[in-house]
């Protein structure tokens, strides 16, 4: 946390670094209110926060956006939106976050009070990072302030430290008020009010206040030094705070000419702290001008020893040369300057290498990406034998704005790698890598969704297959050609009044018993046994005409009734076998579901393109910004190749003067520095 | 000597020029933003892209995976989580363990401050099911914590979602374990 406060204070304008530093801290991932209910409405909207409070926007982002689809959230409001925003910002979408914001605060939004108050205050940060500082004062200044208090106090000192932030850049608040009323606004435990005083003594001191400046600072380094116990990141992040007020108190101290003053501010500083490197130059300055060459020379062998890891340490070799000289010990001196020189001549074609061999491969070798669980100064990241994380691994750390966290593995780009551009140049580069791993790994998953389909088509075809066979078994036309001939029978039956064709099983069975009695009768032998049966007979014969006649109407009714059944059982039948031949001759789901995969293939092929194609402006405006920075290095190394052999040549010309007597020339002694001159 | 000591002089003023500038830094980086907001803008607008994308694919895959006639989704909510330290789930339906999860710091806490993890989610036929779920922790006063809950579930031809709901119970300062349906 230290070096990464280190890196983003290094460079970037106070403010805005502060600002990003703080929001890390404070709010992790996103800074929505903590006003939530305990327990999630909708189910959808709840992983959604599952995600949004483990920090994971993009997966958070894309749960409110399968919500959206599928019809919404139920009951949380315009809450979603604020989240929705506030993971857009944390997702580097300040674009899309303040459209979303401009979208709750419009007229006709029916939108609650507090979330309308909330979307000012969010819409004000995004102007603010998009540094259209007027636009940002304005939203700002919309936002109930009692309300914002009542309802977050974290987000209420967060919008106070925002609106001193746009007072200290020059856009005063409209009601005037001062950036002294903000800071006694905020508790003294909050960071954002050590934050926004540390940024008002630089504001003081860029504006020439030197005096108020050190008054400022002093009080700060009083505040801090008093502050209760605070838990870890934010204890790490208060200390480094501390050291850098000390560092600023001792360099005040030297820009005013009180060496003494700077020396036992400069004193303070932890030697193993992330600013021990200036502090031991700074003191090392302060040390000589104030003639105890000893204690400076003391300060510049212990940098000497360290790796000279950031480009301004390189004026260490050249320093000791002068303090040997300033303390008469001109032979040790000449001895440092040619040192220097040798350093600065190899360093300076290290650097014409690197920029000759500069590709993006050398540039993430020198860079050390940390990974999530890697400690500062432990071994992971940092250690070459393990396998070093690369731009787009997910377990790259990054901050509250996607900053990737990186420390550099070459002392060369240490400074650039403090700058804002590089740091927005290496996080587009991170994302965009990040983008194109989810586009390979959706790639893959919509290889698979093919494979699942093509199978599903296959098992879809043996079952079409199977239902054909047994479409045919059943000998459904044979079944309907049955039907419409009963259809016929009984319609020309009912049309003859045929009663015997409407006769039941029993009657026939009777029918055919009476036929054969008839039968039988008609050869028997004509006599009065036989007359009399005949008689019975055509008794009986007469009753059964007439029961049939009588039963007419019922067994029609009967016959008709079995006829409509049949016709009912054979449509749902046919409706059946058209919906089955209609789903067998069209693709069914499965084709639905392919014509959806195909399209998001399209999609994602197309996306593909883009992405390679920003990868590429991303990694040219990287290479770019690094070929600017050892370009300037080399000129920068070149003249204090120069100032070393220089000063070698003259002190070699000294000595030799000393040595042999005015009448000497100086020729040799030049040569002996090392010869080049320019 | 004079030349030397105003070398060096010289480097104090750059120093301190390079640290109370802050202004003079923003300038500078203000004319190499200019690129910058042009890339982020593209890169923003992928993003975008991207997560629509995603989103799309989301839906497809459980359109494809989970039908809605027989998908079936099990939720885990933790309610304040002040009387149980989460440690590990286990989900079981019909005897059948289909989800086990263990708890990580920062996954308890993104539960406790209202977020909702989807546990399960597969395909269930119609019919009665049994879903049983196992929770363990560090309970009040440190103590090892162990529950079960069940639920009969009846499953018909729409989706099935039900909640874990582990929650604290302030009659007797327990946490409480329930199985909830969502209609």
């Amino acid at each position: 946390m230290i070096e990464w406060l280190n890196r983003k204070t290094a460079g970037t304008p106070a403010g805005l670094c502060l600002a990003s530093a703080l929001a890390a801290l404070l709010h992790g991932p996103v800074a929505v209110s903590d006003e939530l209910p305990q327990r999630a409405a909708d189910p959808a909207y709840g992983m959604a926060l599952y995600e949004y409070y483990q920090g994971n926007a993009f997966k958070a982002l894309t749960r409110l956006n399968v919500a959206a689809a599928e019809g919404g959230i139920d009951g949380h409001g315009d809450h979603p939106a604020l989240v929705e925003g506030g993971l857009m910002l944390s997702y580097g979408m300040t674009h899309e976050a303040g459209a979303l914001f401009q979208e709750l605060l419009d007229e006709d939004a029916a939108v609650a009070p507090g979330t309308r108050n909330q979307a000012w205050f969010y819409l004000g940060k995004v102007f603010y990072l998009e540094q259209d500082r007027v636009a940002a004062r304005d939203a700002l200044e919309r936002v109930d302030e009692e309300l914002l208090e009542d309802e977050d106090n974290e987000l209420y000192n967060e919008w106070l430290y925002l609106r001193g932030q746009l007072v200290l850049a020059g856009t005063a608040a409209t009601d005037g008020e001062a950036v002294d009323e903000l800071i006694e606004a905020l508790p003294e435990s909050s960071p954002w009010r050590a934050y926004l005083h540390y940024n008002q003594a630089v504001g003081r001191l860029a504006e020439g206040q030197t005096e108020e400046a050190m008054a400022d600072l002093t009080s700060l380094d009083d505040l801090l030094a008093e502050l209760p116990e605070l838990e870890p990141p934010l204890s790490d992040e208060m200390s480094a705070l501390r050291e850098r007020v000390k560092l600023s108190l001792g360099r005040l101290h030297l820009s005013r000419g009180d060496f003494a003053g700077a020396m036992a501010s400069l004193e303070q500083i932890a030697l193993d702290g992330v600013f021990s490197d200036q502090a031991l130059f700074d003191y090392a300055v302060a040390a000589s001008r104030e003639d105890k060459a000893g204690l400076a020379l003391q300060a510049l062998n212990t940098l000497q020893q360290r790796p000279l890891f950031t480009p301004w340490l390189q004026q260490v070799p050249y320093a000791r040369g002068f303090l040997f000289e300033q303390m008469e010990r001109k032979q040790q001196a000449l001895q440092a300057y040619r040192e220097a020189a040798s350093h600065y001549q190899a360093l300076s074609a290290q650097l014409l290498n690197e920029r000759e061999q500069l590709t993006e491969a050398r540039l993430i070798e020198a860079l050390r990406f940390v990974r999530e669980g890697d400690r500062p100064g432990q071994g992971g990241a940092m250690d070459p034998a393990l396998t070093r994380p690369q731009p787009g691994e997910s377990t790259v750390l990054t901050d509250a704005y996607g900053r990737v966290e990186v420390r550099p593995g070459d002392y060369s780009l240490a400074g650039l790698l403090a700058t804002e551009p590089f740091q927005l140049s290496l996080r587009d580069l991170h994302e965009l890598y990040r983008l194109r791993d989810s586009l390979r790994q959706w790639q893959k998953q919509l290889d698979s969704f093919d494979i699942m389909l093509e199978t599903r088509a296959q098992q879809r075809e043996q079952r079409i297959r199977e239902t054909r066979e047994a479409l045919d078994e059943l000998n459904a036309d044979q079944w309907l050609a049955q039907q419409a001939q009963y259809r016929r029978e009984i319609e020309a039956a009912l049309a003859r009044e045929d009663l015997q064709f409407f006769m039941t099983q029993q009657q026939h069975e009777l029918a055919d018993r009476l036929a054969q009695v008839e039968q039988t009768l008609s050869q028997l032998p004509d006599d009065e046994s036989t007359r009399k049966q005949r008689q019975t007979f055509q008794r009986m014969k007469a009753y059964f005409n007439w029961r049939i006649a009588d039963d007419y109407a019922v067994n029609r009714w009967a016959a008709e009734k079995q006829l409509r059944e049949l016709d009912q059982a054979m449509e749902v039948f046919v409706d059946q076998r058209a919906l089955i031949e209609q789903e067998m001759a069209s693709g069914g789901e499965n084709q639905a579901l392919a014509a959806r995969v195909a399209a998001r293939r399209t999609a994602l092929e197309q996306l593909q393109g883009e992405v390679d194609k920003a990868l590429s402006a991303a990694r040219s405006e990287l290479l770019a910004l690094v070929d600017d920075e050892l370009q300037h290095q080399s000129g920068q190394v070149r003249g204090y190749l120069r100032a070393s052999r220089h000063a070698a040549a003259r002190l070699a010309d000294d000595l030799f003067l000393g040595s042999t007597g005015p009448a000497t020339s100086s020729a040799a002694p030049a040569a002996e520095a090392g010869g080049d001159r320019d | 000597m004079v030349t030397l000591k105003s070398t060096f002089a010289l480097h104090i003023v750059s120093l301190a020029l390079a640290f109370w500038l802050p202004a003079a830094m923003a300038q500078d980086n203000g004319e190499a933003g200019t690129d910058d907001v042009a890339v982020s803008l593209s890169v923003e607008e992928l993003k975008k892209q991207v997560i629509r994308l995603n989103r799309d694919l989301f839906i497809l895959e459980e359109d494809l995976l989970y039908p809605a006639s027989t998908q079936f989704a099990v939720f885990l909510s933790l309610d304040t989580g002040e009387f149980l330290k989460l440690d590990s789930v286990k989900l079981k339906v019909n005897d059948e363990t289909v989800a086990a999860h263990l708890y990580t710091e920062r996954q308890a806490k993104a539960l406790q401050r209202g977020g909702m993890q989807r546990l399960h989610i597969g395909n269930l036929k119609t019919g009665d099911h049994e879903v049983t779920v196992f929770v363990e922790g560090i309970g009040p006063d440190n103590r090892a914590y162990k529950q079960a809950a069940t639920y009969q579930l009846q499953k018909d031809t729409d989706t099935a979602a039900l909640e874990v709901r582990i929650r604290d119970r302030s009659s007797d300062y327990q946490p409480e374990v329930a199985i909830v349906e969502w209609e």
